[in-house]
């Protein structure tokens, strides 16, 4: 593909990072709805955030993880979208049939380290001030963790407003630290487990859009992050 | 969306590139082929079209290597097209000499044939990078440009562990494969993409955009379909010298690092049709210290060709740090190994080619041998070797079945059915490792590092085979009769109890007896 060659500024005017923080944490919030369920609160949630998150993912086509995202938009705007969830999300989360795809870390680490998963989980999101908020959701559902990182890119979008880069950086980190501590080490292992069990389902693509879209985020957070420090601006 | 299309610098047009003459002369089903007025300088414009195509993957023709190539590949991003999806083929000065336009349809073509063929973009062998540099207060603000880079990454089902191969973790030039689990892991700050090891994995477990197998196999079955001279360079130094000045009918590819071409890679394209093929490495100033990585791969493909009986000037390399390094196309290229051995090629068809090593050095010799009815007798030696014949003293071994355990290439098997067991080997696989001779412990196994015709022309063997002795209680198999005998002798004349409990019973049966004196 294309050699090393030092990188030219593009010509048009680059999007702020309060702008990027802002989409990737309505993004965030939607994913999360989805893996909370079927159930018409959260689809209803999802249809009215599709055209904002639509018009939004525009701002910075250069982040791979809003061409995943823009993928996944179109997937869910066809209108028959939601029409096998029900029984899809049922049959692979909740009947209990499959356990590999339980959405929930602690499921997926030996029974001797789920206090520990639990209790790591629920101290992520009291530091960000929050509680898991539903017996449906614990503090290690991957719903959880996902409105945990739309929390911190809202807080983050505020942090750049206030031209706050130290805050910034701080939200930053975390977010990184969700990611690859929270989220990617088990859930690419439940996205491979739907995509096999039901690769037509709503909600193969749904892991799949988010395990993609988490690992270009991982190193859009962790690149931007050494890129304040290395500037001096972080702390 | 469609997967791949073909943006077409239109200052190549006047130049001899002429689109539908090109759409006429791509295999298959061709893809959407589009114009761009000054492609090279106008990534805007390209973005767009990409866009209005709906295109996955670009294979963008331009006129030099002066094109920011770097700025295209991230403006086609924001077209849709994935972050490792564009492959640039610089024409301009392949038009410029002999059979220019028909040289540029097989390498667009080759392109096409790579990108259809890359594993689809993944997060994982991809990496984001910032622009370098310190970034005023100002501009951490915004979106500093962002590049997308490819990472190595080991599928974890296909690796078999660092203990067993490991090839790739001291190959590394960067030391970017960690040996921290019992599979290989790629550090992703690391990787350079090199490809190394991507070429030196024995089971094609380590995945990269842009270097993988599949797509150097599809590009050179599309590029040799008709023949030609092959020259295969290192991306970095592909700008370095003036391709002006490359003749008809030598075709350049580009490769992450010239020292992923394996003796196998030059002996396969030879097999293919190509009539000769050239490698040409950074020299003094490589990146991956892989001088001598290339200097043996063509090292051991000229003695190869020696020993076949067919010219083994076929085999060229040079380096760019050398001033005459396009003087390695100044003699005229040779007949094609195909015209010498009709047939040949027969057995190198597309979907027959392997880059894999150690089939394909494996196969290619072998196909060679046959089709120029080389003496069986032809050893090659090298160091280190792309191959290896394991022998066994069949009186020794006692079919215990350790070796297979550790073969990192299953060159190695155990089989064994309710009557016989039979160890067997594949020439064909062996990468020469030695993990075998270390773990026997009867020490009855022999490994002979190098190309040895007669072994390769024979097939697998039969190392070893004996009985399987059966339980004197219930009738179930025990184990291999030279086994027990080898247990018997280590327990001596003292433990006759224990020695009838292990040579005479299964596991099932064998808590009947009970320890020594106890039954």
């Amino acid at each position: 593909m294309t050699g090393a060659e030092p990188l030219q500024l593009l010509e048009d005017d680059p999007p702020s990072l309060a702008d990027v923080s802002a989409v990737r944490a309505l993004a965030y919030s939607v994913l999360a709805r989805l893996l909370l369920g079927p159930e018409p609160q959260h689809t209803l949630a999802v249809s009215e955030a599709l055209g904002g998150w639509s018009d939004a993912v525009a701002i910075a086509p250069d982040l791979a993880a809003f061409g995943v995202w823009r993928e996944l938009i179109t997937r869910l705007e066809v209108p028959d979208a939601f029409s096998h969830a029900v029984d899809d999300y049922t049959e692979l989360f909740i009947t209990g049939r499959h356990p590999g795809c339980d959405l929930a870390e602690s499921s997926h680490v030996p029974p001797a380290a789920n206090a520990e998963v639990l209790h790591a989980a629920t101290q992520s999101l009291r530091r960000a001030g929050l509680a898991a908020h539903s017996a449906s959701a614990p503090p290690d559902h991957a719903a959880t963790q996902l409105e945990l990182l739309a929390h911190s890119c809202h807080q983050e979008s505020d942090a750049w407003q206030r031209e706050d880069v130290a805050a910034a950086h701080t939200r930053l980190s975390q977010e990184h630290k969700v990611l690859r501590e929270r989220l990617l080490p088990w859930l690419p292992g439940v996205a491979g487990l739907v995509a096999r069990l039901a690769p037509e389902s709503l909600y193969a693509s749904v892991l799949d859009a988010i395990i993609r879209s988490c690992r270009y985020d991982a190193d859009y957070t962790a690149a931007l992050a050494a890129a304040l420090e290395a500037s001096g601006d972080a702390t | 969306m469609i997967d791949v299309a073909v943006l077409v610098c239109g200052d190549l047009v006047p130049r001899g590139l002429d689109p539908e003459t090109l759409r006429a002369a791509l295999p298959g089903e061709p893809p959407p082929i589009a114009v761009v007025n000054h492609l090279c300088h106008a990534p805007a414009a390209a973005t767009r079209r990409a866009t209005e195509l709906g295109a996955r993957r670009v294979v963008a023709a331009v006129c030099d290597h002066e094109a920011s190539l770097e700025t295209l590949a991230a403006r086609l991003v924001r077209g849709g097209v994935e972050p490792l999806g564009t492959e640039p083929v610089v024409l301009g000065p392949t038009l410029a000499s002999g059979d220019g336009a028909g040289r540029a349809h097989r390498l667009i073509a080759a392109a096409v044939a790579r990108l259809t063929a890359a594993p689809r973009g993944d997060a994982a062998t991809t990496r984001l990078r910032l622009a370098e540099g310190t970034l005023d207060r100002r501009a951490l603000l915004t979106l500093p440009p962002i590049r997308y880079a490819a990472v190595a990454a080991v599928d974890e089902n296909a690796c078999v562990g660092t203990d067993r191969c490991g090839r790739c973790v001291g190959l590394c030039p960067v030391d970017a494969i960690s040996t921290s689990s019992s599979r290989a892991t790629v550090s992703r700050d690391a990787c350079t993409g090199c490809g190394l090891c991507v070429s030196v994995c024995p089971t094609g477990a380590i995945a990269l955009p842009g270097a993988s197998l599949d797509e150097h196999t599809a590009g050179f079955e599309t590029l040799l379909s008709d023949g030609g001279a092959l020259a295969i360079t290192c991306r970095h130094s592909a700008p370095r010298f003036d391709h002006d000045e490359i003749p008809a009918p030598w075709v350049l590819v580009e490769v992450p690092c010239a020292g992923m071409v394996t003796t196998g890679w030059l002996l396969q394209a030879l097999c293919a049709g190509a009539s000769d093929v050239a490698v040409i490495g950074c020299g003094s100033d490589c990146r991956c210290d892989a001088v001598q990585r290339v200097d043996n791969a063509t090292a051991v493909a000229r003695q190869v060709l020696d020993a076949v009986g067919a010219d083994a000037g076929r085999v060229r390399s040079t380096t760019t740090d050398r001033r005459d390094a396009i003087g390695v196309f100044a003699d005229p290229v040779s007949q094609p190994i195909a015209e010498l051995a009709p047939g040949l090629t027969a057995g190198f068809t597309a979907g027959r080619i392997t880059l894999r090593e150690p089939e394909a050095t494996a196969a290619a010799v072998t196909g060679m041998a046959r089709a120029l009815g080389a003496t069986s007798a032809t050893s090659i030696g090298h160091d280190p070797p792309p191959l290896g014949i394991v022998a066994a003293d069949d009186q020794a071994c006692t079919l215990c079945g350790a070796c297979p355990t550790v073969c990192p290439t299953d060159a190695l098997r155990l089989d064994e059915d309710r009557d016989r067991s039979a160890l067997r080997f594949d020439p064909h696989r062996c990468i020469a490792c030695g993990h075998c001779t270390d773990i026997c412990p009867e020490d009855a196994l022999t490994l002979t590092p190098g190309i040895q015709l007669a072994q390769l022309l024979a097939g697998p063997t039969v190392l070893a085979e004996d009985e399987i002795a059966h339980c004197q209680e219930c009738g179930a198999p025990i184990g291999p009769a030279a086994m027990l005998a080898r247990v018997v002798a280590l327990l001596g004349d003292e433990n006759s109890v224990l020695r009838a409990a292990v040579t005479e019973r299964c596991n099932d049966c064998r808590g009947l007896v009970g320890p020594a004196g106890s039954s």
